[in-house]
């Protein structure tokens, strides 16, 4: 009777003593994460399933990644292209490197992802076309750009627009434009509220740069040359107010005559 | 030929009405039926993941069966000496291991249909519930394929259980030593890509040719592996098919041979 | 023709790397037709490896077994002859009418031949009303009787069992011991063995006494108390 009690009592212990170990959701999700070619030989058969498990896990730590930590952003990546590298045939981690990865400033992982998935998916236009728009905006380089949205136009269900697109950067247009058009679309089919937080915070980043942009070109218009600095522009009443930058920085003119944030926009 | 059949059937009714075989079935059926609401939690495509958890789940209710469960009713029949009044029949040897063997596929390939209709059931009701903006394709049929190569493959591992329990001298070392053969097996092709990768530049030349010998002699189990054609729906080649079933049976009798003419020679004490 | 030809069989076990154990040497053996045959020794004298490797189950290292006129290694010299292990298991889940139709379907049997077979034979066992249940619930006395029943079931001609009587209560002893003398009207072969002198000396025609692998005997039971006992005590010291 005694042994019974006993048990009892240090399993009510045991349940008791649960609720205080800590538990956050950061040290579940970011743990180490095994070399790609280990866990294809560790899961064998399994692999598409173990890629969901990792895809999740990145999920997860998604919302609560600190854009401004490189380790952390890192992790995502890798995590990524480990979800990827289980399953090659899955769009949906593609989908995250292209979408989601180059603005965390995780660009050399996010083309390594979909260059793979080149091979892997050779008839989603998608994987092309987050290439070609990584060469435009993030590395300025409309030529490759072009040829990547040439060949994402070539493919079923691509939108109407993309020959346009592959087409105007053979002339020097607005980036900015371009990437407000993108966002808008992905935001359209986003479901997830954290997800469509972030997307929209960028949206407003990167319409404000436009209004600021279109400003310039007035003022250069007008007065010849580009100002010394934004201020000017309200100084010379073009705008009420230089717009505040949803990320916390300050927008300022760069040396090259673009605008661009203190904040980086992260 | 009767005493074959008989021989299979004897097995397949003693493996039903095993009570590990019951709770091997409630629980696959339980689970498929449950997986599309774990796929709900997941974030990502909830009918891929479904699916990957619905064909990873029979994968593995089958590998069960043809590996653990095949090695243990062996070896309970040796070691119970139930043999004793099967082998001193006027049968040949070679007919109790062939009996067995279509015994325990009877038995693998009856489990995994009850698991085949679960998941099915389930993939509908989610496939019809699922928000419409994931990807509402999915290809049935090669589903089914994907099934019927997964029984072949079951039969492959139910045949190299049978070679291994023919010999070791117990079902703790067939199980083993079956379940090694199955996970080189499943990882060959992998292990190839790898060794012809760039990451595959590091290793050894010696390993690397050790690896290719022996790539022609153990079994190439992912060729009989469907689940990604079927999840992705990716274009499967049919002549490439029929040589793989080839493939897959002409290992499988070549294990029963040998398990045969090992039993033949095989002191029942 | 006998029933059974032993020919100089000899068989030895090797226990691990050194250790040779001879569990029988150079037997030289006649059944005939008809009779009851016992086959006495004590314990370890190698009777279960003979019997053992007549069924086929194990194999001489020298020596050939006829049975019924074929050699042995066919399957077919079985066709006639029921066996009845030692302490035998049985398959659980079965019912002792499915098992009946497993060993006759072995035999070569349809299911059609089978069926007035089986009923008959559990109710010469007394089995009947047990016929549909599970083996596992089966009395060790009623597994044995079962064992009895599947060696008939092909209505053979020789019944080859190794120790029958061992592990039963007295009253099914007699009921084996009687049900052995209904076979010999029948005109049917048993050979048996046991450890046990008396029950041997009870029903056999002819009786052999093995110790230690050789045959040290082989007569009428009659005369074989003296040197069965002379045996023993040799045993003993």
């Amino acid at each position: 009777m005694i042994r019974l009690i006993v048990g009892i009592f240090c399993f009510l212990i045991s349940v008791f003593g649960h609720n205080f170990i800590k538990w956050e959701l950061r040290t579940w999700a970011i743990s180490p994460l095994p070399r790609p070619e280990s866990a294809l030989i560790l899961s064998g058969e399994f692999a598409p399933l173990t890629g969901d498990f990792f895809l999740v896990k990145a999920a997860v730590f998604y919302s609560e990644v600190n854009q401004k930590n490189p380790e952390e952003t890192l992790w995502l990546a890798r995590a990524i292209y480990l979800a990827s590298y289980l399953d090659p045939y899955y769009f949906e981690p593609y989908w995250t490197a292209g979408v989601l990865l180059p603005w965390e400033g995780r660009i050399e992982e996010a083309r390594a992802i979909l260059t793979r998935g080149l091979k892997y998916l050779p008839q989603r236009w998608e994987i092309p076309f987050y290439l070609g728009f990584i060469s435009f905006y993030f590395e300025h380089d409309n030529r490759e750009a072009a040829r990547y949205f040439l060949k994402a136009s070539r493919l079923p269900d691509s939108p109407a627009y993309l020959p346009l697109l592959a087409t105007r950067l053979a002339v020097k247009g607005s980036e900015t434009r371009m990437a407000i058009a993108f966002l808008e679309q992905e935001l359209q089919e986003v479901e997830d509220e954290k997800l469509k937080e972030r997307l929209l915070k960028r949206l407003t980043a990167l319409k404000a740069i436009l209004y600021l942009e279109e400003t310039l070109k007035q003022y250069k218009q007008r007065y010849g040359r580009l100002p010394v600095q934004l201020e000017d522009l309200v100084k010379k009443r073009l705008i009420p107010r230089i717009p505040p930058d949803p990320y916390g920085g300050k927008f300022y003119l760069t040396e090259t005559g673009r605008i661009w944030s203190t904040s980086n926009l992260r | 030929m009767r005493q074959l059949t008989a021989i299979a059937q004897v097995t397949f009714k003693e493996g039903i009405r095993e009570r590990v075989f019951l709770g091997v079935i409630v629980f696959s059926v339980l689970l498929f039926l449950g997986s599309g609401f774990v796929a709900d939690l997941s974030i990502g495509n909830i009918l891929k993941v479904t699916q990957d958890i619905g064909l990873s789940g029979l994968s593995f209710l089958g590998l069960f069966m043809a590996i653990f469960l095949s090695t243990s009713l062996i070896a309970k029949d040796l070691d119970k000496k139930t043999v004793y009044l099967v082998v001193s029949k006027p049968i040949a040897r070679w007919q109790y291991v062939w009996g067995k063997f279509l015994g325990l596929c009877a038995l693998t390939t009856f489990a995994l249909a009850i698991g085949l209709i679960a998941f099915l059931i389930s993939l509908f009701y989610f496939w019809k519930t699922a928000p419409l903006i994931q990807t509402p394709h999915i290809a049935w049929t090669k589903h089914l394929l994907a099934f019927i190569f997964l029984n072949f493959k079951m039969f492959l591992l139910i045949a190299i259980a049978i070679f291994f329990s023919s010999f070791c001298s117990s079902s703790l070392i067939a199980f083993f030593f079956s379940f090694m053969f199955y996970l080189t097996g499943a990882n060959l092709q992998n292990v190839k890509m790898i060794l012809s990768s760039r990451l595959g530049e590091k290793v050894s030349p010696y390993l690397k040719a050790i690896f290719n010998f022996a790539y022609y002699f153990l079994p190439n189990l992912s060729l009989l592996d469907l689940k990604q054609a079927a999840v992705h729906n990716l274009p499967l080649n049919e002549s490439n098919l029929i040589l793989v079933l080839i493939y897959a049976l002409s290992y499988t009798m070549a294990l029963l041979f040998g398990a045969s003419f090992i039993f033949s020679k095989k002191e029942l004490n | 023709m006998s029933v059974i030809t032993l020919n100089n069989i000899s068989k030895t076990y090797k226990r691990g790397l050194k250790q040779k154990i001879v569990a029988v040497k150079k037997l030289n053996l006649r059944v005939e037709y008809g009779e009851i045959f016992g086959f006495v020794g004590p314990n370890g004298a190698g009777k279960s490896t003979t019997i053992k490797i007549m069924m086929g189950l194990i194999f001489p290292d020298a020596g050939e077994v006829q049975l019924l006129g074929m050699p042995y290694t066919q399957p077919a010299a079985r066709r006639k002859v029921g066996f009845v292990p030692e302490q035998p298991v049985l398959y659980d889940h079965l019912s002792g009418e499915e098992f009946l139709y497993f060993a006759g379907a072995l035999y070569g049997l349809s299911p059609k031949e089978l069926k007035n077979r089986v009923w008959q034979l559990m109710e010469l066992v007394g089995l009947k009303e047990a016929g549909k249940r599970r083996l596992r619930s089966y009395s060790k006395g009623m597994q044995q009787r079962l064992v009895i029943a599947q060696a008939l079931i092909a209505d053979p001609e020789l019944i080859v069992m190794d120790e029958p009587l061992s592990g039963l209560d007295p009253v099914a002893r007699m009921e084996i011991m009687d049900l052995i003398k209904s076979l010999r009207e029948q005109k049917k072969t048993i050979f048996f063995s046991s450890h046990i002198l008396h029950d041997v000396e009870m029903v056999c025609d002819r009786v052999a006494l093995l110790v230690k692998g050789e045959l040290r005997f082989l007569g009428t039971p009659h005369s074989i108390e003296e040197t069965f006992r002379r045996e023993l005590q040799e045993c003993a010291s």
